[in-house]
């Protein structure tokens, strides 16, 4: 069976930034939603693009230009989507963080919560 | 000119679009751009010299795609090796004669170029593409590494010629040139040049690697 692709902590956060933004997915959509989601860390735009261009290489996530919006001076904007490697990648770093959240003596989890 | 046209002319043409719209969106802040430009050229760089994904695929129609593309990337790359060659040359030497070299090489191959190709071009026939850019990729590994070892060979006898204060064993015994004939300099920067040859040899080879190694 084929291995899912090992995730990092910066790359977990972009994927599930552009899972809970689903349509609306792109640069400046991802980084607020990074920011939020990091909230103890501040965030680049240029991280962001790197680390997006390094997902899709990967085949995690795919990408598409937008018709010109006005509002934005006539340019694109690039949409981001999930695909289904980057989907279950996601998905096995959620159950080992959440196996080693279980794995904590009850008394730390409470005491970090 | 405005902030926004410097921004556009500084940043990769393929990802132009999109992040000139973002950088507006946020008002184009100079911390935005000062952090955006190099982050996204080093990331065009890095997808420049990576692996094409296209080889993961099975179908021969990626294979034909893939040796047409690597003809130009290997004409591009040795266009910028010889180049660099010619300029390390010109400076060592201190002489034009390397760049007009090739320069009139260049001016050759654009005009015989295309004949030669078609002349050599052979349709896969028998062959499947996967096979014929095998091929490909193998004789350009094997030319770069011949090279390399040629120019590491030359460097090593210039090294003992001017240790033993002789032209010998670079001209035969009964031919003695004087020592600046000599020009290790020129050993240098061609071994340099041929290093970045060897450097082209490895990424062919991952990319042979990577075609024939059996996908579990």
């Amino acid at each position: 069976m084929a291995q899912n692709a090992v995730l990092g902590q910066f790359e977990q956060l972009i994927l599930t930034a552009v899972l809970t933004l689903e349509e609306d997915a792109y640069g400046i959509t991802i980084h607020r939603k990074v920011g939020e989601l990091s909230s103890h860390r501040s965030v680049t735009l240029g991280a962001v693009y790197v680390t997006l261009d390094r997902l899709e290489d990967k085949g995690l996530v795919s990408s598409w230009l937008s018709d010109p919006t006005p509002e934005r001076g006539g340019r694109s904007k690039r949409f981001y989507r999930l695909e289904s490697p980057g989907e279950a990648a996601l998905r096995d770093s959620m159950l080992a963080v959440q196996r080693l959240w279980d794995a904590l003596p009850s008394k730390r989890r409470k005491a970090w919560i | 000119m405005d902030l926004a046209k410097i921004v556009s002319v500084l940043l990769p043409s393929e990802v132009r679009e999109s992040v000139l719209g973002d950088l507006a969106e946020r008002g184009y802040r100079l911390s935005d751009i000062l952090n955006v430009l190099p982050r996204i050229w080093f990331s065009s760089f890095r997808r420049a010299i990576a692996l094409p994904s296209v080889i993961g695929l099975s179908d021969d129609a990626a294979f034909e795609l893939r040796y047409h593309q690597f003809s130009r990337e290997s004409g591009r790359a040795m266009l910028l090796i010889y180049l660099l060659w010619a300029s390390i040359m010109t400076y060592v030497d201190q002489t034009i004669l390397y760049l007009l070299i090739v320069l009139v090489g260049m001016a050759a191959w654009g005009f015989f170029g295309s004949r030669l190709r078609s002349f050599f071009n052979i349709h896969p026939g028998p062959r499947s593409w996967r096979e014929l850019h095998i091929g490909r990729l193998r004789g350009q590994r094997a030319r770069a590494g011949i090279w390399f070892s040629m120019v590491c060979i030359d460097l090593f006898l210039r090294t003992i010629a001017v240790r033993n204060g002789r032209t010998w064993p670079i001209t035969a015994p009964h031919v003695e040139l004087n020592l600046p004939h000599l020009s290790l300099n020129f050993s240098i920067s061609t071994l340099l040049l041929f290093a970045l040859n060897l450097l082209w040899a490895y990424r062919i080879h991952r990319e042979i690697r990577q075609i024939t190694t059996p996908r579990s």
